[in-house]
Parts: structure tokens; C-alpha cells; sequence
């Protein structure tokens, strides 16, 4: 039999000894006492649930990733079928580039299934799933101690709220925003030495809300943010540092789903990278602002 | 302006050539371009036949980009074949959006290059 997941291995241990005292919330609405669960067992099945979504979404956004490079292998070997069928002669150069696109889209392919193991590694147990209003300056800083989990030890994380309102209510899938944060965040400090700094901001101004992360890491080198946000393809230099580029086609996924805008960009006076995410207009709940 | 041409709006540059190609031995005239940034460039001198479009783009979806421009795309009659992975969700996406009449067919990549070239005729003898 298979090894049960953590998770569950605690949730059946949870179940085997819940002693009916600490009761929270009912979860399902109910007026008998079969709606209630013990807070622990509640606490454990948001976790599954919140890991069972999110390789939900990984799997999806990996399908898209996979199938773009395989389709660019299959495609190439019928042309190549099609000329030999024709018994055309094929002109080495051309032959020479049909090759060479085979062999890019292979080291894609193993490049994106490389990055499927540390994907595999993350925790992502938010209690915040779907979509819900929320003030988004108090779940920013909730934010702060699973994202500080995420840099290296020696790493420092400061945030920074810049709001016109800090009671500013703002409804979107939060563990799809804290997914792209995540992400964000850790690539901030994969890229970033040991003992720096990687500053997030929230900033609310009169027409846009955006998050930004900013490291002083080795910066994108002649790579435009475009190309960045792409699976397969990593900025100079980097070749040294493992994974990451899915992350980044996680992130951009995640927040085509939740109608934002991923940039990336080199900062202007230091090294290093901004990723600024630009927040939709849509979940915005005050009619006041924007 | 002549419309005789298909747009390629796919933002990864080995498969813009492999369609490109696979266009080309067809004698059918392309374009392509590897973002809505180019796309719309495009769009503002040209009128497309028929545009293959992704359905992840780089900064938007495909279907968020087509929607955008699909006043321009309703006035003059194009077409739009969607490569994407899961009909459902593009499905989903598509609802109710002003580009959904012109979206005559998903391709589920990978896909085979002579359906491809089928479905490109198939439209093309219904315009």
C-alpha cells in the first residue's frame, strides 16, 4: 500500500484520538452537533485541501508548459516525415535547423520536468481559498511569516504598507495572490546573496494597487520582463541556480486567473530585480477609491 | 488593405517557426508575431484571414487580447483558431466574451500539422 501523505497520516491520527473538547465553528450548517469538528481535524483539512488545489493548478499550468514544446516536437518530426515521404531532398541547412529546434525543445521539456520536483517541495496551506473581501494591508502582513519561510536564513524580508486606506477591502482569490507572492519571493531570493535584503511593498495610490518585490540580487541582465515570465527561459548568469523559471509560469497563471499583471524589471539605481504585481481593479470594494 | 494573410500570435519562438513553416509549404501567407504588443501593431496596417492565437500569452491570455481587438476582428469577418490544452476551461473563458462567434475551432495542442492546414482551408472556403 501506498505511504499516506503527511498530511493525511495526521489527519487520521487527528481522528483516531479527537477528544470532542475544543470544538470549532461548525463547518457545514447544521443544528445537530454532526456539523461541528474539532479544530485541529478543521485546521488539517483546510491543509489538504489548499495542497490538493494548488497541485490542481500546478498540474494545469505544467499541462499548458509541456504541451507547448511537444507540440513544437511533433510538429517537427512530420515536416521532416512529410519531405522524406515526398522524397524531396532536404537541404542540409535546413536540416541543420529542424535538428537544432528538436534539441532546444527537448532541454525545454527536461528543463520544465527538473522544475516539477521543487514545486513538489512547497507548502502552500493557506486557510484562505477561493475568492473572498478581505483588508488587503491585514493579509499582507499575515503573509509575512510563511513568506519569510521561503527565503534563505540569512536573508532579510521587509514589508512596507503604503496605503490610502488602510481599512481598503479588496475581494480576489487570496491563495492564488499569496501563490504569485510566494513565487515572487522566493525567486527574489534565489537570485539575491546571502545577508540581503528583499523589500515588499503594497502601495495604494489614487488609480492603481499594486504589490512589488524588490531584491538586490544579480538583476535580469539584457532580458526584457516578457521573456522572464516564460517557463523555460531564465535570466544570464543563472544557470547555477535551480529551478525557479516554472515558478514564474505558476505565478503568471495564477494571476491571468485573478485578472493581474506580472512586470519584471531591473531596479534603476541598485542591482537587482522588481517584480511588481498590478492588482485588477475588479475586486475593488469602496467606491471611493479609483 | 488586402485580406489574404494569417496571423500567428504565439509567444514561443520555436513554435512560431514551426507553424510558420508548416504555413509556408502550403503556400499560405503568415504572419507572426510573439506578443499583443506586436500583434496590435500589426492589426493597425493589416486585416488577418484567419489568426491562430495561444491561448497563454506572455502578459495576457489569448482570449482576454482577442476580446480587446474584436471590434476590429468582427468588422472584418476574421476567424480565430485557439491552440490551448483544455477545451473546458477555454471554454469557460470564452463565455459570453464578444470574440466567442469568431473562435471556430480549439486545436488541442500538439496537434497534427495537416489538421492544422485542414481546418485553415476549411475556413477559408466558408468566407
Amino acid at each position: 500500500m501506498n505511504e499516506l501523505h503527511p498530511l493525511l497520516a495526521a489527519l487520521v491520527e487527528e481522528l483516531i484520538t479527537n477528544q470532542p473538547l475544543e470544538l470549532a465553528h461548525s463547518i457545514v450548517p447544521s443544528n445537530g452537533a454532526e456539523g461541528q469538528v474539532h479544530k485541529k481535524t478543521k485546521q488539517l483539512l483546510y491543509q489538504v485541501n489548499a495542497h490538493l488545489t494548488y497541485d490542481h493548478f500546478v498540474s494545469s499550468v505544467l499541462e499548458h508548459e509541456l504541451r507547448t514544446p511537444l507540440t513544437g516536437i511533433v510538429s517537427t518530426i512530420q515536416l521532416l516525415k512529410s519531405q522524406l515521404d515526398a522524397q524531396a531532398t532536404l537541404e542540409p541547412d535546413k536540416l541543420q535547423i529542424w535538428c537544432d529546434r528538436l534539441e532546444k525543445l527537448s532541454n525545454r521539456m527536461e528543463f520544465l520536468l527538473e522544475n516539477m520536483k521543487e514545486l513538489h517541495n512547497r507548502d502552500y496551506s493557506s486557510e484562505s481559498s477561493g475568492r473572498q473581501i478581505r483588508k488587503l494591508s491585514k493579509w499582507f502582513e499575515n503573509e509575512r511569516k510563511s513568506l519569510g519561510e521561503l527565503i534563505k536564513q540569512s536573508q532579510n524580508l521587509e514589508l512596507e504598507i503604503q496605503m490610502l486606506d488602510e481599512s481598503f477591502e479588496y475581494e480576489t482569490d487570496y491563495q492564488l495572490l499569496s501563490i504569485i507572492l510566494g513565487t515572487l519571493v522566493e525567486n527574489a531570493s534565489k537570485y539575491s546573496p546571502d545577508n540581503s535584503k528583499i523589500a515588499l511593498f503594497l502601495e495604494q495610490s489614487q488609480n492603481t494597487l499594486k504589490i512589488k518585490v524588490i531584491d538586490r540580487g544579480i538583476g535580469l541582465g539584457t532580458n526584457s520582463s516578457v521573456n522572464l515570465i516564460k517557463a523555460f527561459e531564465r535570466g544570464e548568469d543563472v544557470e547555477h541556480i535551480k529551478g525557479s523559471g516554472l515558478g514564474l509560469s505558476i505565478a503568471h497563471a495564477a494571476a491571468q486567473r485573478i485578472h493581474a499583471q506580472i512586470m519584471l524589471y531591473n531596479n534603476e539605481d541598485v542591482t537587482g530585480t522588481t517584480a511588481e504585481v498590478i492588482l485588477s481593479n475588479k475586486g475593488i470594494c469602496q467606491k471611493t477609491l479609483f | 488593405m488586402s485580406k489574404d494573410t494569417i496571423l500567428v500570435v504565439e509567444d514561443d519562438q520555436l513554435l512560431q517557426e514551426v507553424i510558420e513553416e508548416i504555413l509556408q509549404l502550403h503556400e499560405i501567407k503568415v504572419k507572426t508575431v510573439g506578443s499583443t504588443t506586436e500583434a496590435d501593431d500589426w492589426l493597425e496596417s493589416h486585416i488577418p484571414d484567419i489568426i491562430i492565437c495561444d491561448l497563454f500569452l506572455t502578459t495576457v491570455s489569448g482570449i482576454q487580447w482577442l476580446n480587446k481587438v474584436s471590434d476590429r476582428l468582427i468588422k472584418s469577418n476574421s476567424s480565430v483558431i485557439l491552440l490551448s490544452a483544455d477545451h473546458q476551461r477555454t471554454d469557460e473563458m470564452l463565455k459570453g466574451g464578444p470574440i466567442h462567434p469568431l473562435v471556430k475551432y480549439q486545436l488541442k495542442k500538439p496537434f497534427k500539422n495537416d489538421e492544422l492546414i485542414w481546418l485553415i482551408f476549411q475556413l477559408q472556403a466558408n468566407m
